[in-house]
This record gives structure tokens, C-alpha cells and sequence, in this order.
């Protein structure tokens, strides 16, 4: 039986969303077509995280393959992929699927060069069709979708956008392998320091509300009206570039070309021009609402509803009328 | 310093996209890849503190000898455009087999990339060619130091900023933040002309992928503006929510 082979990334010990999701989708297709799924996870120290594996086992792989040393706890782009490729070569998978993280999409380039094959990066859609995957993806800025037929047989890659694809739980345990690691891991890479940088307190990627601000927000302690508003749906905050350089938010909050592509039920675009570069990131958004004083802003154009006015005075009103509603309920 | 720039002409994003068939029609107004401007800025400076040459090196139709001006205007020192009749776009992998192809015969301490195509959205290139050399690859750089054959260069990742130091040879790809692009003066346009640049015709045989469909987004939004005064336009806005269900938890 041919072999779908998905790397999962851990953050913190746990397993990603973004990794229950494309160990889902990789269920599915094994479901449909008759193949295996074999996972593999890098990480330091499982037994820690006892929890983890009984998580793992269920998630849809029919095995796990478990890689422990000290040198997976921080992400080495030269090690990770030399186990990584090392597994795939043993294993000859037909398909190598990994979520669509900043390393996820780095490892499947390394992957699809060293086996060469194809590489579809951030897809909405997969399935394969007799032995090729057909791939779905967002490109030229968010403005197109095109669809991809390797014709490659084996190793073919692909990187599973995230908050698209459904998590599975199946009935069985998957056997979970241990690997022998070599200890003579190297790497001409190295890490000198690290910041991490989110001052949103949920996620842009999979959130289901984004309230983003641009830089009619003025200044970064203005972004508090945006927090409230986000915080009454649970949602997430996000900037346009304009803010981001402007240091009113930080780099990893900026959505558009350079930054996230975010796909939520709804955005709320606050003090933002609608830029080219700014809708690259949210023409997935299902449904986009623009505050903005300036009646002549594009983003009115791009947007699914729009509010010509003050955003000081219409965001505190919106949140406020939202706090109501749900102080009724 | 030997420093070569991998470079690529896209459509104009700021422009509607138009498509003929499953490919991008050649009608519409194309441009040096933004991200790949700075990229190859950033050779320019790197030349500048520690001397060197800058090869700029691009694959593509006739078309993309305009990037290549670019290119040498903003100081390349010579351009290569393999030249290719099909379009291999959306198949990094037969983009990153070709360049490291011609790259073997050049040589090199440092390879820059743009951090990915407005058009592709992959980013794959630069992480290709590393791994087809086997030499480091950071992504994504937003500031680099180079010091006697030692880098440090602080990268984009996931959930932060990493910095990271590396040997040379090794490939960059930037990120946007890396410079400043300073505007470019005519004269620098014009002596771009008499630079060397080479072509040379390549034939993409080798294919990973192919297209099956490309079609453009409709602009299914409706663009509604709420009239009203504030409190007015605010409550529609809140009828729109409650139908969409989305108040519920
Ligand atoms: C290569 C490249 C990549 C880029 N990548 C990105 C990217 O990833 N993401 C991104 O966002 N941009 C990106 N940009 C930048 C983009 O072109 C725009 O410059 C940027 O999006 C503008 O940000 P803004 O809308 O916040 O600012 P502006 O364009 O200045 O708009 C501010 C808006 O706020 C409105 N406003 C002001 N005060 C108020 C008020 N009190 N109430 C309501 N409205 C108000 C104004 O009417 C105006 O429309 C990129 C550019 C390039 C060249």
C-alpha cells in the first residue's frame, strides 16, 4: 500500500492545529483511495509530555514515527530537513503533506528538491487523481486560484493552509515507532537569539473574527479599541503595513502580501486604504467590513460592507452594541 | 564577494489581472518582483562594505530582460536571462532545477533571492537551490551582517524573529524591511543599457507540475455602504452579525 507521509510540527510540546488538521485531511484521502498514513514527529523529551502521544495516537496516522534529541527543540532548518528527507528516503511515500507554517513550507521546498518533485505550497484543496495530487492554491496577490496536477509519482509535496481542513478522531491507536537518531547532528546554522513577538493574544492564522487596524489607528495604545471589540467574538487583531511600520503593532500581527494570508468569517478593516498588497491577505475572508472616514478609500470596493465614518467613534459604539446583545443572552 | 541575484518579472499586482487560458496574458504590464528588488539591494550594499561582483540571473520569456535592467540600473554589475519560450510558472521545482543548472558554472559566496513572487505565493526557489547545492538556506532575512565569511542575519519565523549566524556559502531569500530601495536616477537607467547581459536559450524539459485551471476571483463582494448616523449604521452592522450567526457562542 502506498504511503501518505505528514510531518507534524510541535509547538511547545503540544501538537499544532495546523498539524491535527492536515493528519485529518491525510485520513481522508487514505480512506478514500486505500493508503497508509505514517507520521512523523520531531521533538525533545516525549515523555514529558505524556499526554501527547495518547493525543497523537488517534489523530488519524496508522504510525507514528517518534525522533527524540535535544537538538529538535529549537527548529533547525538543516537538521530538521536532513531527518526529515533521511525518513522520506526510507519510506518512499507517494505523498508528503505538512501544515503550512513558515517551517512547514520551508521543509517541503527542501523535500520536493531533494527527491524532485512538485511543491504546492499553502492549498486550499487537495485530492489525487490516479497516482498524481491535484492541488488547489491562491496566487498573483489573492486574486486567482490555480489548480496543479503533479506528474510526478512519488514523493509528491504538498503544505496544508491552515482553518481549511477538518480534524479527524479515528477508533484505532496508531503504533508508534521510535526512531534511532544519529547523535552526530550538525549544522552550519545557528541560533543566536530568538524574540518571540506576538502581542495579540489569538492567532491570525484559523481565527475565525479579525478586527485589523492600518494607520488611520493613529497609535499603537489606539489598537485597545480594536482588543475590545475583537475580545467580545473571541476573535484575533490584525494590521495593514502601514501600521506595522509605524510600530503601532509588531511585524507578526501584519496581514497582506508580506504578512499573514488570513481566512476568517469575518474582517473588520478599521482606519485601513485597502491597498493591493493588504487585500493579498484577505480575499479568503468570507465576509469584509470597512470603517474608514475617506468614502473614496478602495477598500470599500473590496469590502462586503462598509461604514463611512470615524472609526473612534464607530468601533467603542459597535463593541459596545455587541456587549448588549450578548448581556441579553 | 561573489554575489549572484535570482530574479523575477510578475504581473503588475496594482493592476487587474488578466488571464488567457491557463496562463497569464501577455498584455498585461509586467514588473521587477517587488520582493526581488530588494534582494538585489541588498547585494549592492553587501558589495559596497566588502567589494565583489553581483551576477543578476533570471529565467524567462523575452519579456523579463525588462527585470534585468532593473536590475543592473540598481547596480548589478552583469545579467544572465536564460531564456525559455513556455512559461514555467506555479513549477518551482523546474525554476530551481534550471537555475542551479547555470549557477554551477558561476562562482559564488552568496545567492539572493526575493522572499517569494507576487504571482507563485511560494517562496520556494531560494530553499530549492540551497538543498540542491547542500548549503544553508535562511529565509525570509530582514537584516544581515557579513564579517570575514561569518554571517548573522535575523530572519522572519513563525512567531517571532530569529537570528541566526551561518557560513558561507549560503543562499538568502528577503523579506520586506531587509533596505530601503532608493529611487533610481535616470543616468543609472540608461548605463544599465551598456552593461553586459547575456542570453542564453534554455528549454524547460524537465516539468514537476502542470496547470489544469487558473481562473480569477470574482468580486463577489457587494460593497454596501450603511447610511445613517453612527448609532444607525452600528445597528445594521449588528443585524448583519446576528444573521450570520456568528454571536451565537
Ligand atoms: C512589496 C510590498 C509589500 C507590501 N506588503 C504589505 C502587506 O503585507 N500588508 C499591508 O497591509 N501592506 C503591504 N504593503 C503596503 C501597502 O502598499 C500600503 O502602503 C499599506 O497597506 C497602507 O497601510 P494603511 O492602509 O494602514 O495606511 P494608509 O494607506 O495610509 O490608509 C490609512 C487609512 O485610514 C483612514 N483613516 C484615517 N483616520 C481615520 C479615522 N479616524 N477613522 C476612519 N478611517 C481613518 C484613511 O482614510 C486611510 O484610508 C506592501 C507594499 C509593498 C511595496
Amino acid at each position: 500500500m502506498e504511503n501518505i507521509f505528514v510531518f507534524i510540527e510541535l509547538e511547545s510540546g503540544a501538537i499544532t492545529k495546523s498539524g491535527i488538521e492536515v493528519l485529518g485531511k491525510a485520513r481522508e484521502l487514505a480512506d478514500k483511495y486505500s493508503k497508509q498514513v505514517v507520521g512523523l514527529v520531531l521533538g525533545n523529551d516525549f515523555n514529558n509530555f505524556a499526554g501527547l502521544l495518547d493525543c497523537l495516537a488517534r489523530l488519524g496516522a496508522d504510525e507514528f514515527l517518534l525522533a527524540e534529541s535535544d537538538k529538535f527543540t529549537d527548529y533547525n532548518s538543516e537538521i530538521y530537513g536532513k531527518i526529515i528527507c533521511g525518513e522520506i528516503e526510507k519510506l518512499k511515500p507517494q505523498i508528503v503533506l505538512l501544515g503550512s507554517s513558515k517551517i512547514g513550507k520551508e521543509l517541503a521546498a527542501q523535500i520536493s528538491a531533494k527527491f524532485l518533485s512538485c511543491c504546492f505550497q499553502d492549498c486550499v484543496d487537495i485530492d489525487i487523481e490516479g497516482d498524481f495530487l491535484k492541488a488547489k492554491r491562491l496566487v498573483l496577490a489573492g486574486k486567482a486560484f490555480v489548480t496543479l496536477k503533479s506528474k510526478c509519482s512519488q514523493f509528491q509535496v504538498a503544505t496544508l493552509r491552515q482553518g481549511i481542513f477538518q480534524p479527524k478522531i479515528i477508533g484505532k491507536d496508531a503504533e508508534i515507532t521510535r526512531m534511532d537518531v544519529p547523535a552526530d547532528l550538525v549544522s552550519r546554522i545557528i541560533r543566536k537569539e530568538f524574540t518571540g513577538r506576538t502581542s495579540g493574544k489569538v492567532s491570525l492564522l484559523g481565527a475565525k473574527i479579525i478586527v485589523s487596524g492600518g494607520r488611520g489607528m493613529k497609535s499603537g495604545e489606539n489598537f485597545k479599541i480594536l482588543e475590545e471589540l475583537a475580545d467580545v467574538f473571541g476573535g484575533a487583531v490584525g494590521a495593514s503595513r502601514g501600521a506595522v511600520d509605524l510600530e503601532f503593532r509588531v511585524f507578526d500581527d501584519q496581514v497582506g502580501l508580506t504578512g499573514k494570508t488570513v481566512s476568517p468569517q469575518i474582517y473588520i478593516a478599521c482606519g485601513i486604504s485597502g491597498a493591493p498588497q493588504h487585500l493579498a491577505g484577505i480575499t479568503q475572508a468570507k465576509f469584509i467590513v470597512a470603517i474608514n472616514k475617506d468614502s473614496g478609500a478602495p477598500i470599500f470596493k473590496a469590502a462586503d460592507m462598509g461604514i463611512v465614518g470615524d472609526l473612534f467613534e464607530i468601533v467603542p459604539l459597535l463593541t459596545k452594541s455587541l456587549k448588549n446583545l450578548k448581556g441579553e443572552k | 564577494m561573489n554575489i549572484i541575484v535570482c530574479v523575477k518579472q510578475v504581473p503588475d499586482i496594482e493592476k487587474p489581472v488578466k488571464i488567457a487560458g491557463k496562463v497569464i496574458d501577455e498584455s498585461s504590464d509586467f514588473v521587477l518582483n517587488p520582493l526581488d528588488e530588494h534582494a538585489i539591494q541588498q547585494a549592492v550594499i553587501v558589495k559596497e562594505k566588502l567589494g565583489g561582483k553581483i551576477i543578476v540571473l533570471t529565467l524567462g520569456p523575452e519579456r523579463a530582460k525588462q527585470a534585468l535592467l532593473r536590475c543592473l540600473a540598481r547596480g548589478a554589475d552583469e545579467a544572465i536571462h536564460l531564456k525559455t519560450d513556455n512559461d514555467c510558472n506555479f513549477d518551482s521545482t523546474a525554476v530551481s532545477v534550471i537555475l542551479a543548472e547555470k549557477i554551477k558554472t558561476l562562482p559564488f559566496d552568496i545567492i539572493f533571492f526575493g522572499g517569494k513572487a507576487v504571482d507563485t505565493n511560494s517562496g520556494d526557489c531560494g530553499v530549492q537551490v540551497a538543498k540542491i547545492f547542500g548549503i544553508p538556506c535562511i529565509p525570509e532575512i530582514i537584516k544581515l551582517e557579513i564579517d570575514n565569511e561569518k554571517v548573522v542575519a535575523v530572519r522572519q519565523v513563525d512567531n517571532g524573529e530569529e537570528m541566526v549566524e551561518c557560513s558561507l556559502q549560503a543562499v538568502f531569500t528577503c523579506q520586506k524591511g531587509i533596505n530601503e530601495l532608493s529611487i533610481l536616477p535616470l543616468p543609472k537607467i540608461m548605463q544599465a543599457k551598456r552593461k553586459p547581459l547575456k542570453v542564453e536559450d534554455v528549454c524547460v524539459n524537465n516539468r514537476f507540475s502542470e496547470i489544469i485551471d487558473l481562473e480569477v476571483l470574482p468580486n463577489k463582494r457587494g460593497g454596501l455602504i450603511l447610511e445613517g448616523n453612527p448609532e444607525e449604521q452600528v445597528k445594521r452592522l449588528v443585524e448583519i452579525f446576528k444573521k450570520q450567526g456568528i454571536l451565537r457562542e
